[in-house]
């Protein structure tokens, strides 16, 4: 080793990077250690190489040139993939914010004695200075490897580079595949001991979808969230949406809205409070779609804007039981103040079914959602993923001040547990149930507010039944 | 044999060795290179001897990531070979040569 320097220098306050990955830098505390190395290991089809190369890409774009080093696919084919993302990599590569150097070695090269990385590391000081750049991605360190023959060999230029990399103070993400299978010495062992970040992703089969996962196995300095999270490649690069800090704090500034029926505002203590959530619990034909599309209908008609997640019926079949009920949508629907996602909850995995939503929201920004059913959520990827599933969008309404209305549809047996919701009651702020019973041939049907935070509501069974103008409680 | 370097063509071959500064690696390939070149190529060889050190450009332009590595640019075919060259077998097989009869 030509200079002797501490591979770890004394951590003062350690600065971080910022991805400007969607979600990752949640997950991150903020970002990558500026100046130092992460390793981002993972199987092929992982999306090692997406994460790097995003990571410049939205660098570049940001006024934080960077170097893209390839080792594996060809130069050519990494802009055209980045096309589709709408990255557009040649114009970055014209005006000096990245290069990208296509360092694949054509496997026929004839070896006879040793040699070192020296070539490289003169190429990388060459460009890291005329662009200025601050971060470095090598992808990845198994095809660099593949030509030093032994482990220690190996060793010896991985450490060269490590030291190149900590010299240069640049933020650097050195991709490799996962590790070997057990048993096998693993040349890349020692680097997990020298990177300051160590991510790993995994694909995960689950109710037959497959999810693509990410867990940082260290961060030396730094806090980390510590699950796995799953991600998305989408078309606009990877998405991740960690559940953060999903604070259970009550929020009483928020204003009352009207359900739509006067008479469920009195039972309610004075209607629901914006931005919250709100469960609706029931049978099949209690009537939770009318209340709901009560609601809709009037907050329409105040102006504000109501995206309908249906995940049960098309829009058409929604829109004509409703009018059934004496509640026509169209008007809302007319003025651009309702719109309607509908998705069969086994079209897509979970991670796609909460990106679409976040596009929309993203897009649409409505004041109110409605779910309707969480129930099928279950669907989606099984009964524990609802459960995180559901979290993490209520999480991601309540963030953005939007009030969320969960319709639940439960068994005949109408047990409390099942009522309340997959076991969320603590991010829900209000529980309206509905009930029925045959008496004399007759049905009977009963509301009732199990719970309304802040509010003074009422204890009581209302009676109600379902007329040809919407739901009729009685007083 | 690959046609090329053949005793009767007495065509000159051109070298460029891509070494990184005055390391041990660099002096080594240089001396084996020209060890090989006496014996297979007398007086019908040239040696470029670039240093990525000071001419990144053209390892860039040529894919010289690694040193020392051996082109050999004409005649054809081309060839590279990475390393110290002390495996003088490998060496003469990758370029094709023939000891001069």
């Amino acid at each position: 080793m030509s200079k002797e320097q501490p591979l770890s220098e004394d951590m003062g306050a350690l600065q971080k990077v910022p991805t400007q990955i969607q979600g990752l830098d949640d997950i991150l505390y903020g970002g990558l250690p500026a100046g130092r190395t992460t390793l981002v290991s993972g199987g092929p089809g992982s999306g090692k190489s997406l994460i790097g190369l995003e990571f410049v890409y939205r660098g570049a774009m940001d006024g934080h040139p960077g170097l893209f080093v390839t080792f594996e696919e060809n130069g050519e084919n990494i802009r055209e993939n980045a096309a589709t993302l709408g990255w557009d990599l040649a114009s970055l590569e014209r005006r000096g914010s990245l290069f990208l150097l296509d360092a694949r070695v054509d496997p026929e090269t004839a070896v006879s004695g040793q040699f070192n990385l020296k070539g490289l590391l003169s190429v990388l000081d060459a460009k890291t200075r005329e662009l200025g750049a601050d971060r470095i991605v090598i992808d990845a360190l198994d095809g660099l490897m593949r030509f030093f023959g032994d482990l220690e060999q190996q060793q010896n230029q991985m450490l060269v580079l490590y030291r190149w990399l900590m010299e240069h103070r640049v933020t650097s993400l050195l991709t490799s595949k996962t590790q070997p299978a057990p048993g096998v010495q693993n040349q890349f062992e020692f680097l997990d001991f020298l990177a300051d970040c160590v991510v790993s992703l995994d694909q995960e089969i689950k109710a037959r979808v497959s999810t693509k996962m990410l867990r940082v196995v260290k961060y030396r300095g730094s806090a980390y969230g510590g699950n796995a999270y799953p991600f998305l490649v989408t078309d606009e690069g990877l998405y991740f949406q960690p559940i953060t800090n999903v604070a259970m704090h009550f929020d009483s500034t928020t204003h009352r809205i009207s359900s739509g029926s006067e008479r469920l505002d009195e039972i309610l203590g004075g209607g629901f409070h914006s931005g919250r959530c709100i469960l609706v619990a029931g049978e099949t034909g209690a009537g939770k779609t009318c209340l709901a599309s009560t609601f809709v209908r009037s907050a329409c008609e105040r102006g504000e804007k109501v995206l309908y997640w249906n995940l049960e019926e098309s829009p058409e079949g929604m829109l004509e039981g409703m009018r059934s009920l004496g509640i026509h949508l169209d008007p809302a629907l007319g003025s651009a103040c309702l719109e309607i996602l509908s998705a069969m909850p086994e079209s897509m995995g979970m991670e796609e079914h909460l990106f679409l939503l976040h596009r929309t929201l993203e897009r649409f920004r409505p004041d109110h959602l409605v779910l309707d059913a969480m129930s099928a959520c279950g669907r989606i990827a099984g009964k524990e993923a609802a459960f995180d599933f559901l979290l993490r969008l209520v999480t991601a309404c309540r963030d953005r001040g939007i009030t969320t209305l969960l319709i639940n549809q439960v068994g005949a047996s109408g047990d409390r547990q099942e009522l309340s919701g997959i076991g969320l009651s603590s991010i829900i702020d209000a529980i309206v149930t509905l009930h029925y019973q045959v008496v004399d041939d007759e049905i009977q049907r009963f509301l009732l507010v199990m719970k309304a935070r802040g509010s003074h509501h009422s204890n009581r069974f209302h009676r109600y039944s379902l007329t040809d103008r919407g739901m009729a409680i009685e007083r | 044999m690959e046609g090329a370097g053949t005793p009767s063509s007495r065509e000159t071959v051109v070298f460029q060795l891509f070494v990184a500064g005055d390391e041990s690696h660099s002096r080594s390939a240089m001396d084996n290179l020209k060890a090989i070149c006496e014996v297979y190529l007398p007086e019908c060889h040239e040696i470029e001897v670039v240093d990525v050190l000071e001419c990144s450009d053209l390892a860039l332009e040529k894919k010289i990531f690694v040193t020392p590595a051996l082109l050999k640019l004409s005649p054809a075919p081309g060839a590279t070979i990475y390393g110290t060259l002390s495996e003088k077998e490998k060496v003469v097989e990758a370029l094709g040569l023939q000891r001069e009869g």
